[in-house]
């Protein structure tokens, strides 16, 4: 019995624990090891910050430094590293951002290289296959490749990676980031090669994107004629980032000489491609910079002003920090996991990025000269792919070989026939061997002084392409349409190619000194909002997607402002006010035939026409006019929409179907399962009834306004709802200057005056701490969700009087 | 007297050994309480279920007094909408179960050795 007893009570004791701390054996959902998770000694409450006890002062060891390193922490929880040379400062940053960040930065790398399924099982192999089949950890390889080229500025990046995997190391115990005890597993060492990936993951996020299907299934379908007309490359409307002001005149003349082929049309490939739906990058990314000189501002200083909207994400995927050395002063935003800072400002100089929409993502249908598609024809010959294994651990099962064949062009991407772009090579600017240390300009415009160094620095920068926007204390300001820009024929990579023939490759690519860009400009002020680089008159030919509303807000506001203030910037990047529903609502309105519509709409109308075309949070005006015009698209287009579903194919753009408004009896707006003859009064009307129809109740409910439609929020990064900001209550749309859209939106606000010293405001929709259980995880949301902003701490100098100015002050040796 | 000695054992052992090991040596800080002490068997898994209650509970009441409720609120909602005091109670009775299991065992373990020895008598 007493033995019975004893062996009773020890299987439920192990049976206890074995249940709680090996939840693998009970299922195979990546839950907490509750018995751990649990543990004030090892668990999640070793995760609840303190939110007012900070240590005055602390000494942090053992550091691999040269000198002794003192970090001030600001009330807002930034950290101002002040080290006696940037050798420190790096390892110092690395270390910094993975005490706050580390497991979104372990988190971010493995998504990126297609590591997931190891973690959380056989639903994520899709989505590893596709990361591995464009090959993100072979293109960041070839990026260190050419990095190391670059030994002193190399070194940045290991000493980085050395702070990193320093705090790693020393993780105190009980101490590891929240998500790695709720998903159970533990953060890996960081390496360059990760810092390659994250940058590579960042161009993914930002050049990525292409049609060429849809656009080659339109043109097949449509025909020339009417593709051109729905489909035009160039909207008149807009204010393009650098103007023609005659400055490429000899340019043409030279490049017609030069090079006539590049004039002639390239192969394309014309046969339709069946598509099912895929995932597409988010039209929400985009940003907006701007400078304006000191002939515009009451300080008779330049302003420089960016806001990068990127997915809102917490963590932030922006890190603030200062480094302060005894040649550099530099302060910002970096990318949680790269060192450096990407946007920012130093003493002298400051600095922001908008993304290019230029397509540089182009596809080539592959001629297989035999059954298991391993042998292709290029240029008459017969070439063998080049076959790349893989190996995809899968959590709870037997990893997967997955085998990539790489073409000359680049990748085969899908396999399985019946996926889009089955059979095709991906050609990806970023997918190519770097030409340059890309980080390095960043290096560079950290210490930058003048306008010649922000060039020469920004030069580094081959790709994702950005708007690289700048100011100087010296009263220049400047833009460049920075990066690697392949050199195209007319229509070349806007469809599919024909990839058995070099020929159809990109010609070299645009020397840097005839890429766009702008400097003093007379109207005192250069700005971008990721709208078209040139006017069409720009002797190289390009494609992609651009905003069409955004740079006629800013170019039309700073036009006409003058005695600017860093409020009136501040003021300017929260901007509401729609030039797409200036555009469209005045011919909708005119069109309508109010005969047909019921009593109801009649109010609905009078409030529309009362409307100031602001994207305000509490109104419903803006609810109305974008459900509408979502209606009168289908309605429009539906000579698009019937199209079988098997054929992927996009409506035109909405500046395109803005101007069609005016040709009110254009063939287009007849619906083409009718009898009669529609015009666009008539879709006008119908479409106006399908708004209210969709909308229904929440019309007359009136508490529905534009942020229940717009539903702004800031998700965890594994899209923990409990982590994540839900419903934040705030104005603004894609197509305003506050670009709020969903979760996509102004990732980092910021404006810096260029006085002596210079003055800086900004902040992030959440905080530097990664931790959910810390106060400053997201503490700057509402500031930031109302229009607010916090003056940065630009510190000239260590400053150990004004301890209370401080949360702590720690000093690394 | 003797139970209030082995109840301060758990707390104080449990401390230390919980900073340097795993949670569930909270077993093992039960079972060499109990063995040492030799009381019944459900005695000794009542101090057990205390001492490990309170060892746990203490710490994680004071993290969460500190952080304002902020995380425990988040974890709760992540688990089901559970409320702080009830995820602070789930964590005391884990802590509790574990060490009081421990604790049963040791202490029947004690008796088995007796009963090899051939001391048969029930402890006090």
């Amino acid at each position: 019995m007493r033995r019975f007893t004893f062996f009773l009570a020890l299987v439920l004791t192990i049976g206890f624990i074995v249940v709680l701390e090996r939840p693998d054996f009970v299922s195979s959902e990546p839950i907490p090891r509750m018995g751990h998770f649990l543990s004030p000694f090892t668990g999640f409450w070793k995760n609840a910050t303190p939110d007012s006890y900070f240590p005055e002062k602390e000494v942090i060891d053992n550091q691999q430094l040269i000198a002794p390193v003192t970090v001030q922490t600001d009330t807002l929880d930034v950290p101002h590293v002040f080290a006696q040379n940037m050798d420190d400062a790096m390892f110092v940053q690395g270390y910094l951002t993975a005490r706050d960040r580390l497991w979104q930065m372990d988190f971010s790398a493995r998504a990126t290289a297609g590591r997931l399924a190891e973690l959380f099982g056989p639903d994520l192999i899709p989505y590893d296959t596709n990361q591995r089949r464009i090959g993100f950890t072979r293109s960041a390889q070839n990026a260190i490749n050419e990095w190391s080229k670059n030994a002193a500025k190399m070194h940045f990046v290991e000493r980085y990676c050395q702070g990193v995997n320093a705090y790693i190391n020393q993780i105190p115990k009980g101490e590891l980031p929240l998500e790695f005890k709720l998903m159970n597993y533990k953060p890996e060492q960081w390496t360059p090669l990760k810092v390659a990936l994250l940058f590579k993951a960042m161009a993914k996020t930002l050049n990525y994107s292409h049609d060429d299907i849809e656009m080659t299934n339109l043109r097949t379908v449509l025909g020339q004629k009417a593709f051109d007309f729905l489909y035009p490359e160039f909207n008149p409307k807009q204010k393009t980032v650098v103007p023609d002001f005659g400055q490429w005149d000899s340019l043409k003349v030279r490049l017609a000489a030069k090079h006539p082929s590049w004039q002639g049309a390239s192969s394309i490939d014309s046969t339709l491609t069946t598509a099912l739906p895929f995932p597409k990058s988010n039209p929400g990314v985009g940003s907006n910079n701007w400078a304006v000189s000191g002939k515009k501002t009451k300080s008779g200083q330049p302003i420089l002003c960016n806001d990068p909207h990127l997915s809102l994400t917490l963590p932030s995927i922006w890190y603030m920090l200062q480094i302060h050395t005894p040649d550099v002063n530099t302060m910002g935003v970096s990318l949680a996991g790269i060192p450096g800072i990407t946007i920012g400002f130093n003493e002298d100089v400051a600095w922001g990025v908008t993304n290019v929409g230029q397509d540089v993502n182009d596809w080539y249908r592959i001629t297989w000269t035999n059954k298991n598609h391993t042998r292709y024809l290029l240029d008459k010959e017969e070439i063998p792919v080049r076959i790349i294994l893989d190996t995809i651990l899968v959590k709870g099962q037997k990893p997967v070989l997955l085998e990539t064949k790489l073409t000359n062009w680049g990748p085969i991407v899908y396999d399985q026939p019946n996926k889009p772009y089955s059979g095709m090579a991906m050609k990806w600017l970023s997918n190519e061997p770097s030409s340059t240390f890309e980080l390095d300009a960043f290096f560079g415009l950290m210490k930058a002084k003048t306008y010649d160094d922000y060039v020469a620095a920004a030069q580094n920068f081959t790709h994702p392409a950005q708007n690289m926007i700048f100011a100087s204390n010296q009263g220049d300001i400047a833009i460049r349409v920075q990066g690697n820009f392949p050199i195209k024929s007319p229509q070349q990579g806007r469809f599919i190619q024909d990839g058995s023939s070099t020929a159809n490759d990109w010609h070299g690519f645009i020397p840097q000194d005839e890429i766009p860009q702008l400097k003093n400009p007379d109207r005192g002020f250069v700005f971008s909002a990721n709208q078209n680089s040139t006017p069409p008159s720009y002797p190289y030919y390009y494609s992609g997607g651009f905003n069409d509303y955004r740079c006629r807000s800013i170019h039309n506001k700073l036009s006409s402002m003058s005695q600017i203030t860093p409020k009136d910037m501040m003021q300017m990047q929260n901007d509401d006010y729609s030039y797409k529903a200036k555009d469209a609502l005045p011919f909708m309105l005119a069109a309508l035939d109010t005969s047909e519509l019921q009593s109801g709409a009649f109010p609905l109308i009078e409030q529309l026409k009362n409307w100031d075309y602001h994207f305000r949070k509490d109104r419903l005006e803006p609810v109305l006019f974008t459900e509408w015009f979502k209606k009168l698209k289908e309605r429009t287009w539906d000579e698009i929409a019937q199209l079988p579903d098997s054929i992927a194919v996009f409506y035109p753009e909405d500046w395109r179907t803005i101007a069609l408004m005016s040709d009110t009896t254009h063939p287009y707006f007849d619906l083409a399962f009718t009898e009669e003859v529609e015009d666009f009064s008539d879709i006008a009307t119908l479409s106006f009834g399908d708004m209210m129809e969709s909308l229904a109740e929440k019309i007359t409910s009136k508490d529905y306004f534009w942020k229940d439609y717009n539903r702004p929020s800031i998700n965890h990064l594994a899209r923990l709802p409990a982590f994540s900001k839900k419903n934040i209550n705030m104005s603004g749309q894609r197509n305003t200057i506050n670009a709020i859209n969903g979760d996509f939106g102004p990732s980092w606000r910021m404006v810096v005056e260029l006085t002596k010293p210079i003055k800086a405001y900004g902040l992030i929709p959440g905080g530097a701490s990664g931790n959910p259980g810390s106060p400053y995880y997201d503490n700057m949301v509402d500031d930031w969700a109302n229009g607010k902003y916090y003056e940065l701490m630009f510190l000239k100098d260590l400053d150990m009087t004004a301890q209370e100015a401080f949360l702590k002050t720690e000093i690394f040796r | 007297m003797k139970h209030l000695l082995q109840l301060i054992i758990i707390l104080g052992l449990g401390w230390f050994v919980q900073q340097h090991s795993p949670w569930w040596t909270m077993a093992l800080v039960g079972a060499f309480a109990a063995f040492t002490f030799h009381k019944r068997r459900w005695t000794s898994f009542m101090i057990g279920l205390i001492g490990g209650g309170i060892l746990w509970f203490i710490p994680a009441y004071l993290a969460n007094l500190e952080n304002n409720g902020l995380l425990a609120q988040k974890i709760g909602v992540l688990f089901g909408e559970l409320s702080p005091n009830l995820l602070l109670l789930l964590t005391a009775t884990i802590g509790g179960i574990t060490t009081g299991l421990g604790a049963w065992t040791g202490s029947a373990g004690r008796y088995l050795m007796q009963k090899t020895k051939g001391n048969d008598t029930q402890p006090k």
